[in-house]
């Protein structure tokens, strides 16, 4: 049974699984535009009010998904074609206070 | 839907070339198809809006991996054929379009290291497809071929234990041609495109041809009805 193929196409991978595919088949790789192009970039904060109900659901989903709220909000706004920064596509380690394990 | 990727890991090969006439041949039959311009000097987002004299398409430049993989994912969802165009040296944006490919072709001029960083792109796709546990198979597509020449015969068996298309792209003006007139190469050009998208067809990499019952205006507007058309798989 095991040289027997599936003829139905296969799903596409997600966009974490591209990264993580493509991060260990080729770790060393560099990105194909500079650090340049996002050098004057920086952090900003963003307060919206939202209910809680939508708030607690956002919580439990980045819970079930193993990630950040952040990275649901970006991914979400990514996948609508809204130019997302890359490092808010990144998973970034919980911070020490929040039981995260330092650098 | 499919995904093809060009990829090589070294510049000047026929990447964009191939895109160009790849998506530039499908729009034609009316395929829903859209071009993904992942290198950085946007040779081909930038043919597509400034040159390109066939049916619409859309085309998105992105090189930046991340938002890349997300873009990937999304056009994906409504197309049937994505091309992806990428940057002539080993980076990472190649590599995530490597990922989503259900193919990619490997330009290759003759030449050294055209060879060398064929067989090493070959590897590279191999690599990916064993991380992501699924099948990317690779193909190499001999370009700018003189087919009497001493070189492309000494280059294609330097490169004959490589995954190799049958068909090939010989050096004609037309191709270079097509990168400032905006339009699809015709006479031995276009003959050789035809082979060359029937063989993708005949892998299984591109859908079969469109059975189209409208009439596909070539000034730059596709406005066929995407009810008269029928993509037979």
């Amino acid at each position: 049974m095991k040289s027997l193929k599936s003829t139905r196409a296969m799903p596409p991978l997600s966009p974490g699984e591209m990264l993580r595919v493509a991060g260990s088949a080729a770790p060393q790789q560099p990105p194909a535009i500079g650090a340049t192009d996002s050098s004057s970039d920086k952090s900003s904060m963003l307060s919206v009010r939202m209910m809680e109900t939508t708030l607690e659901a956002l919580a439990g989903f980045a819970r079930s998904q193993g990630t950040t709220q952040r990275r649901v909000i970006a991914e979400a706004l990514a996948k609508h074609g809204v130019r997302v920064a890359a490092r808010d596509l990144e998973d970034r380690p919980l911070p020490r206070r929040r039981g995260g394990l330092a650098a | 839907m499919a995904i093809i990727t060009i990829a090589s890991s070294k510049g000047g090969p026929g990447k964009t070339t191939l895109a160009q006439f790849l998506v530039g041949s499908l729009a034609a039959e009316g395929v829903n198809v859209v071009a993904i311009d992942a290198d950085p000097t946007g040779g081909l987002s930038r043919w597509t809006a400034r040159l390109y004299e066939g049916p619409a398409f859309v085309c998105h430049h992105e090189a930046e991996d991340a938002r890349l993989a997300h873009l990937i994912h999304r056009v994906a969802q409504e197309a049937d054929v994505v091309v992806v165009d990428t940057a002539g040296f080993g980076n990472r944006a190649a590599t995530v379009a490597m990922t989503a490919a259900d193919g990619v072709l490997i330009p290759m001029v003759p030449g050294e290291g055209d060879v060398t960083e064929a067989a090493r792109t070959v590897e590279l796709v191999a690599g990916v497809a064993s991380a992501a546990r699924r099948d990317i198979p690779s193909r190499v597509v001999l370009n700018r071929v003189r087919a009497s020449t001493a070189l492309s015969k000494h280059a294609a068996s330097e490169a004959a234990a490589l995954p190799k298309l049958d068909a090939s792209l010989s050096d004609l003006v037309a191709y270079g041609e097509m990168g400032f007139s905006g339009r699809m190469p015709a006479g031995k050009a276009g003959a050789e495109v035809a082979t060359l998208m029937s063989e993708l067809r005949a892998l299984g990499w591109l859908p079969r041809r469109v059975v189209n019952t409208s009439s596909v205006n070539t000034s730059g507007v596709n406005t066929m009805d995407v009810n008269t058309k029928e993509v037979v798989r």
